[in-house]
């Protein structure tokens, strides 16, 4: 039963986060695409990435491990939260 | 169209389109919502505007596809088409024309770990701005576009749009009139430098040579030229959702006119109301306050009715512009847009005022494709402007479209 809880919560926060981050993507979709598939070249695919990559890359990104003069100042406005949302967000798109 | 029996028409819109007749310029409303502080990120040059890198060509695609001919960052062209609408119809400047068109390449030169040098160049075609080059520079370029330095990451000589107020594609205001700064012609050949010593901080500064007169003719061959000096400081910090700017231009005396040197400074900032509110509220809002002296070359043309005495006795004033902008984006493509200008043309004489009101709507219908709609409500306190004679105090209407590869 305990585990039963646990899944349905776990469940129901990954939709919360998810759509946190589908209202913080309002700048990714851009670049991105609305659905998270980029019609250009130069800019990745996110939808339905996997959800460690892209906390990586933000959160590398964001604190100068990577660098890209699009992606470093975009992602320096973004706090641990938000790279969170946005992960879950695009991560649950197919 | 334009006819030839309609060419005091089309002379008409040549003289009053100046401030229409910029092409590609970049869009501080989107700078603000990626935190971007760096107009290299779109644009070649880093005051902003001018021809796009590949990043800008795809960012303007607005979601479109671009096709292969214009997925290349060397070469791309433009053209505008402006229909307006005077709501005065005896009014001679009305109908559909080109506006602008041109061409342009950017061929790089040489390219090492640290630089890269350019050629960037851009060509009038047509349009209500005389065909010649608008841009024509060499630039050397840090390749690290994310180097924090007080020295210069950009180096740019040769002819090129300075860097001056708001840099947007929103041009028919009175602050882009009021400092000729909108085509700027006035500063022609120079060089430029600019750099980030921080993210958060932009500079440009600079020395040009060449410009019209005070009264607003073309310097023409074997005339003296003036030289300007300029400045830039743009301050934007990465998670503030606004930016600050001040700029200043200030030229040498004419040689041979008795009169003071021309000079224009401008205050600016934005508002990112889409960052403050989590993107609840999608809008950006643009303001501008600029003071200009003896750069008033243009009242004497056709923005006052009075052309042969009050226009040119306002020409060496010095004058206040206000600008107001606000843009909401109802979804990725189409924005609302609300503009309020008002110029006061000598400051000694503040009730002499113009105000502009202008509602419209942008749309983005195909890759760097948009047509822009706007109706605009003018009113002026200036003895003989009430009628709407000038071409400052006239209620219009009036369409862009643009297209870029």
């Amino acid at each position: 039963m305990k585990w039963l809880v646990f899944l349905i919560l776990s469940s129901l926060a990954t939709q919360v986060f998810a759509q946190a981050g589908k209202a913080k993507a309002a700048t990714c979709v851009a670049c991105h695409g609305e659905a998270g598939i980029s019609v250009n070249p130069l800019w990745p695919n996110l939808a339905g990435q996997k959800k460690e990559y892209i906390l990586k890359q933000m959160a590398d990104f964001r604190d100068d491990r990577r660098r890209d003069p699009l992606m470093s100042p975009v992602s320096k406005t973004l706090s641990d939260q938000d790279i969170q949302d946005l992960a879950e967000y695009y991560s649950s798109l197919k | 169209m334009f006819t030839q029996g309609r060419s005091a028409i089309f002379t008409g819109l040549i003289a009053f389109s100046s401030a229409f007749s910029n092409l590609v310029a970049a869009r501080p409303e989107y700078a603000l919502r990626t935190g971007i502080n760096r107009c290299t990120a779109c644009h070649y040059s880093p005051a902003g505007g001018g021809p796009r890198n590949l990043e800008g060509k795809y960012y303007g695609s607005a979601g479109f596809k671009l096709s292969p001919f214009s997925a290349q960052q060397y070469a791309g062209a433009e053209v505008k088409f402006l229909y307006y609408s005077p709501e005065k119809r005896s009014e001679v400047r009305n109908g559909l024309a080109a506006m602008a068109g041109s061409v342009w390449a950017a061929i790089p030169l040489t390219e090492n770990e640290r630089t890269t040098t350019r050629l960037v160049g851009e060509q009038n075609i047509g349009g209500f701005t005389a065909a010649g080059p608008r841009h024509l520079y060499l630039q050397i370029a840090d390749r690290d576009g994310l180097k924090k330095s007080w020295i210069p990451q950009h180096i740019q000589f040769g002819r090129m749009i300075p860097p001056f107020g708001l840099m947007t594609d929103e041009h028919r205001t009175y602050v882009r009139l009021q400092s000729a700064s909108a085509w700027n012609q006035n500063v022609a050949i120079g060089l430029l430098l600019s750099g980030n010593p921080y993210d958060s901080l932009h500079y440009d500064i600079g020395a040009m040579n060449g410009g019209p007169l005070n009264d607003g003719s073309r310097l023409s061959a074997g005339q003296a030229s003036q030289w300007a000096y300029l400045g830039n400081l743009r301050f934007q910090p990465a998670r503030g959702g606004f930016l600050f700017g001040l700029s200043a231009v200030h030229y040498d005396a004419e040689v041979g006119v008795a009169k003071t040197s021309r000079a224009a400074q401008s205050a600016y900032a934005a508002f990112s109301l889409h960052r403050w509110t989590g993107g609840r509220v999608p809008a950006t809002l643009l303001a501008e306050y600029a003071e200009a002296v003896n750069m008033n070359g243009t009242f004497t043309n056709t923005f006052v009715s009075d052309v042969t005495a009050y226009g040119p006795s306002v020409a060496s004033t010095r004058s206040k512009g206000i600008l107001g902008q606000l843009n909401y984006d109802l979804t990725a493509k189409v924005q609302l847009q609300y503009k309020f200008d008002s110029l006061i043309l000598d400051s000694n004489f503040p009730a002499d005022a113009y105000d502009r009101h202008g509602f419209g709507v942008k749309h983005y219908f195909g890759p760097n494709m948009w047509f822009q709609m706007r109706y605009e409500r003018a009113t002026s306190s200036r003895p003989g402007e009430e009628a709407g004679i000038g071409a400052g105090a006239i209620d219009a209407f009036w369409t862009v479209v643009n297209a870029a590869i």
